[in-house]
């Protein structure tokens, strides 16, 4: 076999084309957060228009009579509700794509490591032991403080086994998953009858109940967490070389390990605990990133908070126009969407593994 | 040949140091109290059958085992004393199988090994140009690295211990899946990199590879150093009889100056009976 120089310099030289340029893609996926964030403004009950909104906009501390109305829908309800879910959608695509790079699995989401399971024994049992110690933060509060103490328990029972490496943090996030699950039955068949409607409700994911508090409390935690998140990035890569090489390398995989699952922990416990379990994001959104961009990091986490927070936003504008005026649950409309969606992946041949 | 003794030069420091090492994998004892220094500007080669501790003792001088008692010197310090980080500037380890769990192309793959690094981001092109040169993988930069053939994978992780750029390099039977000119090309870059000065410890199943280019030859077998020196002194066809217990004859290269380790029949093969056991407890039928 002989290669010429002559022809491999060529391929060198035109080798940066084969992945397409991330600035296009990251101001397409901009471009579209505004138009959603338009449309989530125009949708609804109340019809608002465009000259509305922009009024409100203009002028958000003053309401000049007949604006009263569109000035309240859009400040007080349209707002805060699309910005969460930029932020919900965000987070829970940011911690995806962590995972399955941490795992090294595509099929890896933020459930994984008991934050979901956790928060939701943890959002029952609020509901159903008729805890209101903090009034209305009791619940997502609740929601928060299980779901990461789920995490915590299932690392450091991982740690403390003879391997201590993913795999142990896998099979006992499986274990703690199901003891999680059996507890929220158990409670589940405890609560009357007005306490399942409030159950069904969170477990299927709303964006119903959002103000302004609730932004104020998400946004800092999943923009720190976010943004430090972010930092793993090469580390995270050198990870899909396995735990050895990569520590050959010089990444420091325990410390990354710890890292990642608290971040995670942290941002979906976040997203969740104000909105109750909203599926599939986690799980598809960073494949679609891969597809498009290949596997690095650097543009898979901030990409995937971008389009997961997009996915998220268009699914509530469909959650509130498809059933007016009842509101379909989002997580309803997630894994309508995104079931279909990734048994089109596998279809698509090695989809699912490594050439996602 | 016996070891240089440990005191004989306490005051130069080299670049790796094993003193009095012994291992444990599974309740088995795979290394025997070893004694090894591995100097720069050298290829050392680590060669011996199936189950001497080879790559046991690869992977401890990489810190990815503990020894039971004795100690490993990087560069003059601690293996226990040394952080990931500083472990990552001094070596790099190939290993003998390659992961890769995405789809990464090969030349992000190969920019891996320097991704860690405190080395100059200018220089980040020029090296992994030159790495996809020397491993001739330059034409397959854009390809998705979980696709590639058993040779062309070990020839990308090959490029990746070079962009790590490091003083000393381990490389766990890099030439298993190469073809020839493969074998050579990536042996001679080595031998390269050693005459720059940087000490390299390879494992070898190919004791004519290791007699053409290896500068020290280290046998082992049962987890003991049975012989070490130059490729002369080793392979000696006596000792090379006893420890892979197959007779074989020792010549020497046509061009180069240096060994060849041919096999020879086995002086009872026509008297073996069908189905004897081995040593190995493993039943074989001669017919």
């Amino acid at each position: 076999m002989t290669t010429a120089p002559p022809r491999n310099l060529l391929i060198m030289r035109t080798r940066r084309r084969s992945r397409p340029a991330a600035i296009p893609v990251y101001l397409g996926l901009s471009v579209g957060l505004l138009l959603a964030l338009i449309g989530a403004a125009v949708t609804g009950q109340v019809p608002l228009s465009l000259d509305q909104i922009l009024k409100a906009l203009i002028t958000p501390f003053e309401t000049e009579e007949g604006q009263r109305l569109a000035h309240v829908v859009f400040w007080e309800l349209r707002l805060p509700r699309a910005l969460m879910a930029l932020l919900v959608g965000a987070a829970l695509a940011m911690s995806g794509a962590a995972l399955q790079g941490l795992f090294g699995n595509p099929l890896a989401d933020p459930g994984i490591v008991g934050v979901s399971s956790g928060a939701s024994l943890g959002a029952v049992a609020v509901i159903v032991l008729q805890l209101d110690t903090f009034g209305l933060w009791t619940l997502p509060l609740g929601a928060f403080v299980a779901g990461a103490a789920t995490t915590a328990l299932i690392y450091v029972l991982a740690v403390r086994t003879p391997q201590g490496d993913n795999a142990s943090l896998l099979l006992i996030g499986i274990a703690i998953n199901a003891i999680a699950g059996a507890a929220t039955g158990y409670l589940t068949y405890l609560a009357s009858t007005a306490q399942l409607e409030s159950l069904l409700f969170w477990a299927m994911g709303s964006l119903g109940s959002i103000d302004w508090r609730a932004v104020a409390v998400i946004a800092p935690i999943v923009v720190l967490a976010g943004w430090l998140l972010r930092r793993q990035a090469t580390p995270l890569d050198l990870l899909a070389l396995g735990e050895r090489q990569a520590r050959h390398a010089g990444v420091d995989v325990v410390r990354l390990r710890r890292n990642l699952v608290i971040l995670t922990a942290l941002l979906t416990a976040a997203a969740v605990s104000f909105t109750g379990t909203i599926g599939f994001v986690g799980l598809v959104v960073p494949h679609l990133i891969r597809l498009l961009m290949g596997p690095g990091h650097r543009h898979l986490l901030p990409l995937s908070a971008l389009a997961g927070g997009l996915l998220l936003m268009l699914a509530d504008i469909g959650a509130r126009s498809l059933d007016p005026p009842s509101e379909i649950p989002i997580g309803i409309l997630t894994a309508t969407l995104g079931g279909p969606f990734f048994l089109w992946l596998i279809a698509r041949g090695r989809g699912m593994g490594k050439r996602a | 040949m016996n070891p240089p003794s440990p005191n004989t030069f306490e005051n130069a420091v080299s670049a790796i140091d094993v003193v009095s090492v012994s291992l444990t994998l599974g309740g088995k004892r795979v290394l025997h109290d070893i004694d090894l220094r591995c100097e720069y500007g050298r290829i050392t080669a680590l060669i011996g059958p199936n189950g001497a501790g080879k790559s046991s003792l690869l992977s401890l001088i990489a810190g990815d085992e503990q020894a039971d008692t004795g100690e490993v010197r990087l560069a003059g310090d601690r293996l226990t004393d040394l952080s990931i980080a500083e472990l990552a500037a001094r070596r790099a380890v190939m290993p003998q199988d390659s992961v890769l769990r995405f789809a990464y192309q090969v030349e992000e793959v190969v920019r891996m090994g320097r991704a860690l690094r405190d080395l100059p981001p200018e220089q980040d092109d020029t090296v992994v140009t030159a790495s996809l040169h020397a491993a001739e993988i330059g034409h397959l930069a854009t390809r998705d690295a979980t696709t590639l053939s058993g040779g062309e994978q070990a020839r990308t992780t090959f490029a990746r211990v070079l962009t790590q750029q490091t003083p000393i390099l381990l490389l766990d039977e890099p030439t298993a899946a190469l073809d020839l000119r493969h074998q050579e090309r990536l042996l001679k870059s080595v031998g390269k990199l050693a005459q720059a000065g940087c000490c390299v410890v390879v494992v070898l199943h190919d004791l004519n590879l290791a007699a053409a280019h290896a500068d020290h030859l280290v046998l082992l077998a049962e987890g003991k150093i049975q012989a070490q020196g130059t490729p002369w002194q080793v392979l000696d066809a006596e000792r090379l009889g006893n420890v892979y217990r197959q007779p074989v004859s020792v010549i020497s290269h046509p061009q180069r100056d240096c060994p060849i380790v041919v096999t020879c029949d086995t002086p009872s093969d026509e008297a073996t009976p069908d189905g004897i056991t081995t040593q190995d407890g493993i039943t074989r039928a001669y017919r």
